[in-house]
């Protein structure tokens, strides 16, 4: 007795065609319900674990809701604007949504498509106008350049990423220093642009592949084997979304975090007697598929104890800031989120190690000590 | 295509912008959409068709009690319907803004505060049911109320349509774990009861809004009691030959004093779909148990339930596990309503005296719908005076019928059905605006008039939720 075979028991004892025009629908209609259609019609079953949908609060933005209004614009039935489409932008692709859900969708993914459409037909936020001319003049979605100077050529080549070049411009030299301890010499690039992955999440495919390719023969050309980088969400770009456009690295492309894992007997430790929690960035414990990574390289510090918050792993909650939709979308929201991981946080220590320098910023305040995760490694070693 | 044809109260966008600031209020046509339904399944199937059952003219977000009082004040003296939601799960229409006016999402408002000592959590009455059982569980605590919209309901909404989780036999609905409440009415004034462990002072009137599904005020906090983390789990299954034999074990584990945690019988149809993995269950009634608590407690009523079903046939952990595993699977309406297959679930209670009757008459009456593919029944809340059983259908309208027509058809086959049997036409969805129609024949027409007479005490100008239950 098959976990389908029961239905079709379930339906013996209906009239003959009442019968046999569901046996029809089932065999030839079934399958073309499609997943769009499939979550607009779920009672949000996985809105607890939305960042978005929690803090803001509202059906609009919840994760069926927005199913539903994209379907509802995809069918026409609501008028396609800017206004109307707004709704769709209020998901930071997190993909936690993905953990919890029946059918294992994720919003994101399942809006992708018509934010690409939409783009095409010139509808997106204004507010997303300027952060993606940036991207275009700028090669970064904030505008200025990013010029290294410890270029060269070598095995190993350590990319920081525009939002570190941007915030945390000194971040880089401990980052490297630790990367020596590892055994990597690493050297940067002469100019450091962004993955494209605002493009992508904005929908222009065009902007984001050619931003991709630019990339991937940057990449190629310096015989590099080894790519480490500082933003969980650069290497889930480079990693996961360039392939999938049929991109082709010949290195391979590491998070700062899986390079400390893969040597982590390389470091003598000191003793930390302290208390810590940690904040699992999305792109990193869902996106990469590394839900226990921090805690795994944490654990290896004596004396170091980190108690876990409410939320972590696969079913962490984002800051809030990943992936910048939210800066430039609703920045009042994304302070909202930042301040309702934050206090969550407190409520194990206010000492608190992410694995991501968009995180750090967004949960940085008065009573907080955010580490990026190599920041307290260097703090931490001989 | 969908927009708002006409204002039904102007002007009240900027007042409200004005009363409690802009981001907190919103007249954009795709936040009107979102709030004009909740998970009443015909509403539904009209919404991939671009149709919307009632617009409403505004939004508000309030983020603590003062912002309702000033919107509740605002409705009164202006003569606007207000509308609470919550989670937008009801299953009955509840939440329709038939009239137009004010809809009031309470989710802003979810602040958690745990009194240890005296097993008490005040909540707002926005929190979601599972950060808020997830926040329990973290400090070592459970509310044992799970839902089967736990992921998605409200404990604002729970309390406005007397919920109850899976976990009812041993921990109760949510009129069990209620025990203190602030509420704004009308004109907009704050009630706080405040919590005890019980009080005999006057007529219990916070029970006045359980179930009052926002006829009477907004709920905006609510203080509920909470249980230490269950220390032992034992996870149970049985067959038995019929219905009632299930029904006469689980009878008398009650009368005995034993409270599972869970309990749920299946009729033959449906066991077939959770005992999959038992051959010998075919044609079979399965029972799953779930007992949780003291292990010392535990272990005792593990002893009653296996000498109640001494004549069944105990089949083990698995049946139980698969149920933990799939139970907030709700996958059945978003795979078949786009098929065109109309399904809803409808819950009704009764003694046990006349439970085989009411459950035999029930999934007759469903099967005689022409277009019926369907119709089958789980027991899934016990008390020691009876019994609720959840009926689920699906059905293909006949081309003569709307799915509308075939919806009504089957749905007042059952009511009536439940009512000829002794029953009550709903034991935990409530009423809405689907069961509006028999509410008076269910209470009588004096205790009808009666409600009929606090309704417009307590809201003489009837501005929330306008239209609900027919009062
Ligand atoms: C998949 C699924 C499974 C379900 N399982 C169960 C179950 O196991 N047990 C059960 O009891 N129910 C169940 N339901 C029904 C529904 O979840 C409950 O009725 C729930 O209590 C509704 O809560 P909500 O927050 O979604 O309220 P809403 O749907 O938003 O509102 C319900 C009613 O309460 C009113 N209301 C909401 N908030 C307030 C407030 N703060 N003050 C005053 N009035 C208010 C609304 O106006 C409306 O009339 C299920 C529903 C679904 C979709
Ligand atoms: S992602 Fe899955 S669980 Fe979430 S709303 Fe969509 S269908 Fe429901
Ligand atoms: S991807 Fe994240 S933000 Fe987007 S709907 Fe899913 S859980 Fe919410």
């Amino acid at each position: 007795m098959g976990k389908i075979g029961w239905l079709l028991e379930a339906i013996k004892g209906s009239a003959f065609g009442t019968k046999l025009t569901a046996l029809k629908k089932f065999l030839l209609e079934k399958s073309k319900v499609d997943d769009l259609t499939k979550c607009a019609l779920c009672p949000n079953m996985c809105r607890f674990a939305c960042p978005v949908s929690i803090v803001d609060a509202k059906e609009t933005t919840s994760p069926a809701g927005k199913a539903r209004i994209a379907l509802l614009l995809r069918s026409n039935h609501l008028e396609r604007n800017s206004d109307n489409a707004l709704p769709l932008y209020y998901c930071i692709s997190c993909n936690v949504c993905s953990i919890w859900c029946m059918f294992g969708f994720s919003v994101a993914e399942l809006i992708r498509p018509l934010r690409a459409q939409l783009f095409k037909e010139g509808i997106y936020p204004d507010s997303l106008k300027d952060p993606l001319e940036n991207l275009k003049s700028h090669h970064n979605p904030f505008g200025f350049k990013i010029k290294n100077t410890n270029t060269g050529c070598g095995d190993t080549l350590f990319i920081g990423g525009c939002f570190l070049r941007k915030f945390y411009p000194n971040a880089a030299e401990k980052i490297k220093a630790v990367l020596k301890k590892l055994g990597y010499d690493v050297f940067e690039l002469s100019e450091e642009f962004c993955c494209g992955y605002l493009a992508y999440e904005i929908g222009d495919e065009e902007l984001f592949l050619e931003i991709a390719r630019n990339n991937a023969d940057k990449l190629n050309s310096t015989h590099a084997k080894t790519v480490i980088m500082a933003c969980p969400t650069c290497v889930y770009v480079y990693r996961e979304l360039y392939p999938k456009y049929k991109i082709k690295l010949k290195a391979k492309v590491y998070h700062t975090s899986e390079v400390i894992m893969m040597n982590i007997d390389k470091l003598e430790f000191l003793e930390r007697r302290e208390i810590v929690t940690i904040h699992d960035p999305s792109k990193l414990a869902v996106g990469l598929d590394k839900p226990d990574i921090i805690r795994e390289i944490l654990s290896r510090i004596p004396g170091l104890m980190v108690r876990l918050p409410m939320r972590y792993g696969k079913n962490t909650f984002s800051c809030g800031s990943e992936g910048l939709l939210l800066h430039w979308i609703d920045n009042e929201l994304e302070k909202e989120i930042n301040l309702e991981r934050a206090k969550e946080l407190e409520e194990e220590s206010n000492i608190i190690i992410t694995a991501s320098y968009i995180c750090k910023k967004g949960l940085e305040g008065d009573n907080r000590r955010v580490y990026d995760l190599v920041e307290y490694i260097f703090d931490s070693i001989k | 295509m969908i927009s708002q044809k006409e204002k039904k109260f102007e002007g009240i966008y900027n007042d409200l912008v004005e009363l409690i600031g802009a981001r907190k209020v919103s007249n954009k046509i795709v936040d009107l959409l979102s709030y004009s339904h909740d998970y009443w399944p015909i509403t539904l199937f009209w919404l991939l068709e671009g149709k919307v059952p009632s617009l409403p003219d505004v939004v508000v977000f309030p983020e603590k009690t003062e912002d309702v009082v000033k919107v509740v004040r605002y409705a009164y003296e202006n003569d606007v319907p207000l509308y609470p939601y919550g989670g937008g799960t009801g299953v009955l229409g509840g939440a329709v803004p038939e009239y137009g006016g004010i809809v009031i999402d309470l989710k802003k408002m979810r602040k958690i505060q745990i009194f240890e000592e005296d097993l008490i959590v005040e909540v707002e009455a926005g929190v979601n049911g599972m950060l808020l059982e997830t926040h329990l569980n973290k400090k070592g605590f459970t509310l044992g109320h799970f839902p089967q919209s736990l992921y998605s309901s409200t404990v604002g909404g729970w309390i406005s349509t007397k919920a109850i989780g899976q976990f009812s036999t041993k921990y109760g609905g949510i009129e069990n774990m209620l025990i203190g409440l602030e509420v704004v009415v009308p004109p907009g004034e704050i009630l706080h009861f405040k919590p005890n462990p019980r009080a005999a002072v006057g007529p219990d009137l916070k029970g006045l809004f359980i179930e009052a599904e926002g006829m009477l005020g907004i709920i905006t906090r609510a203080y509920l009691r909470i249980w230490p983390y269950p220390e032992k789990r034992i996870l149970m299954s049985f067959i038995s030959d019929t219905l009632a034999d299930a029904l006469e074990a689980v009878k008398n584990i009650l009368r005995r004093g034993a409270k599972p945690a869970v309990i749920r019988i299946y009729d033959k149809v449906e066991t077939r779909k959770w005992f999959h993995m038992i051959k010998r269950a075919k044609g079979k009634v399965g029972t799953i148990i779930i007992l949780e608590g003291d292990s010392i407690l535990v272990e005792a009523e593990k002893h009653i339930v296996e000498e109640e079903f001494k004549d069944a046939i105990p089949t083990g952990e698995e049946p139980a596990k698969y149920w933990l595993e799939k139970r907030f699977d709700v996958k059945e309406l978003p795979e078949f309503l786009p098929l065109g297959i109309v399904i809803d679930t409808i819950e009704v209670s009764v003694p046990w005296s006349k439970a085989v009757d009411l459950y035999n008459d029930v999934i007759n009456a469903m099967r005689n719908v022409e277009g019926t593919l369907i119709a089958f029944a789980h027991a899934s809340h016990f008390y020691p005076q009876g019994v609720c059983f959840y009926f689920i259908f699906g059905g293909i309208p006949p081309k003569e019928k709307s799915p509308l027509d075939y919806y009504r058809e089957i749905w007042n086959a059952t009511m009536r059905a439940t009512l000829r049997n002794g029953g009550s036409i709903s034991h935990h969805h409530g009423i809405g605006r689907m069961r509006a129609m028999w509410i008076a024949e269910d209470l009588g027409k004096s205790i009808f008039t009666f409600l009929k007479k606090i309704k417009s005490a307590v809201d003489e100008k009837n501005i929330m939720n306008r239209g609900n239950m027919g009062v």
